[in-house]
């Protein structure tokens, strides 16, 4: 059951991750396109949701590091908040900024760091997870 | 020493959870209530007065335009005139509920009449002092650039949140209102004056 339950998160964990990577760099595009001078935030916005990525599809291919029920959950939520302010950003015509250049790049660069933050923590989580993994392995043939 | 390491790399995972938790809830906790905020159409305050002299003022001063429709001014002033009609303000003014971006509308709309609308090079033999009319519209972008301000800090996603938004709105409305009603009664003084100088 618990595995199942891992499985279920773990997958969407990588479609909303794709999703905000999608988002997240296509606002970023926006931005370097409407405004000069910002292609090193774009790598530097981009870098983190890449290397969890790429963390992800290390494990999927694997199978290590998907089977903690909390980090997944939790993961999830940072992975949902992230998807949240992508969509805020992109469709939120409430907000003043938005009225001004149909995205709302004031409010996407006052979430930037959270978006870091999170993505880095969920990077480094599922390193430990799959070191976890590996040395759990080796004391089994051992 | 190895199951030692597990405990440590556990310990680790819980604690990162726990954070990735608290930080992913704040902030989707912070941002619903944010859009639920901006969402929030406000009724403002009677201010049916203001808004009553300002249709006034337009009235008077299509009637000036009517009789003096040979003059140089004749063309500026009623270029003013068609975008301060425009649907748009006249649709949102009387109504009484407004959000933020209703508001930040209007008032970037004040700031296109004046660019587009202000008759800054009008003819220098008219008796009418210019510098004196720049300067005064001047004021009023200025006004304007303020309320942009204030709306966007009252919009922040992180300031602000729990304050009265019935009471931003109403302050913001008025200001917006009363440097309508003003560049319409500049503009009633001008035509007047021109009126003085072909009657």
């Amino acid at each position: 059951m618990l595995k199942v339950v891992n499985r279920i998160l773990f997958f969407s964990k990588i479609i909303i991750l794709l999703f905000d990577f999608s988002l997240t760099l296509y606002i970023m595009l926006m931005l370097n396109s409407s405004r000069e001078g910002e292609l090193l935030n774009l790598f530097l916005t981009c870098i983190p949701i890449f290397l969890t990525l790429v963390i992800f599809v290390i494990s999927f291919f694997f199978h290590k590091g998907t089977d903690n029920v909390i980090f997944n959950s939790c993961s999830l939520l940072a992975l949902i908040a992230i998807f949240i302010i992508d969509f805020r950003t992109l469709f939120d015509q409430n907000m003043v900024m938005w009225v001004k250049d149909n995205i709302n790049f004031y409010f996407f660069r006052n979430n930037v760091s959270l978006i870091k933050m999170l993505c880095y923590m969920i990077f480094i989580g599922n390193i430990i997870l799959i070191n976890n993994d590996y040395i759990k392995e080796k004391t089994k043939v051992i | 020493m190895k199951n030692k390491l597990e405990a440590y790399y556990k310990f680790f995972i819980y604690c990162i959870s726990i954070l990735i938790f608290i930080i992913s809830v704040y902030s989707i906790i912070i941002n619903f209530n944010h859009a639920i905020f901006l969402n929030k159409k406000v009724i403002v305050s009677d201010s049916s007065n203001d808004y009553k002299e300002f249709k006034n003022n337009i009235v008077l001063i299509e009637n000036n335009l009517d009789v003096y429709k040979n003059n140089e001014l004749y063309n500026p002033i009623n270029k003013v005139i068609f975008l301060l009609k425009n649907d748009g303000v006249f649709r949102l003014f009387p109504n009484d509920e407004l959000s933020f971006s209703d508001l930040y509308y209007l008032n970037n709309y004040f700031k296109k009449i004046i660019d587009e609308g202000w008759f800054v090079n009008f003819n220098n033999n008219s008796n009418i002092n210019t510098d004196y009319y720049n300067e005064y519209v001047d004021l009023l972008v200025d006004n304007a650039n303020y309320i942009d301000k204030e709306l966007l800090n009252n919009s922040n996603y992180s300031y602000n949140i729990n304050n009265n938004i019935r009471d931003n709105i109403n302050d913001d409305y008025k200001y917006i209102l009363n440097n309508y009603n003003k560049l319409s009664y500049l503009i009633l003084e001008i035509s007047n004056k021109m009126g003085d100088k072909y009657a």
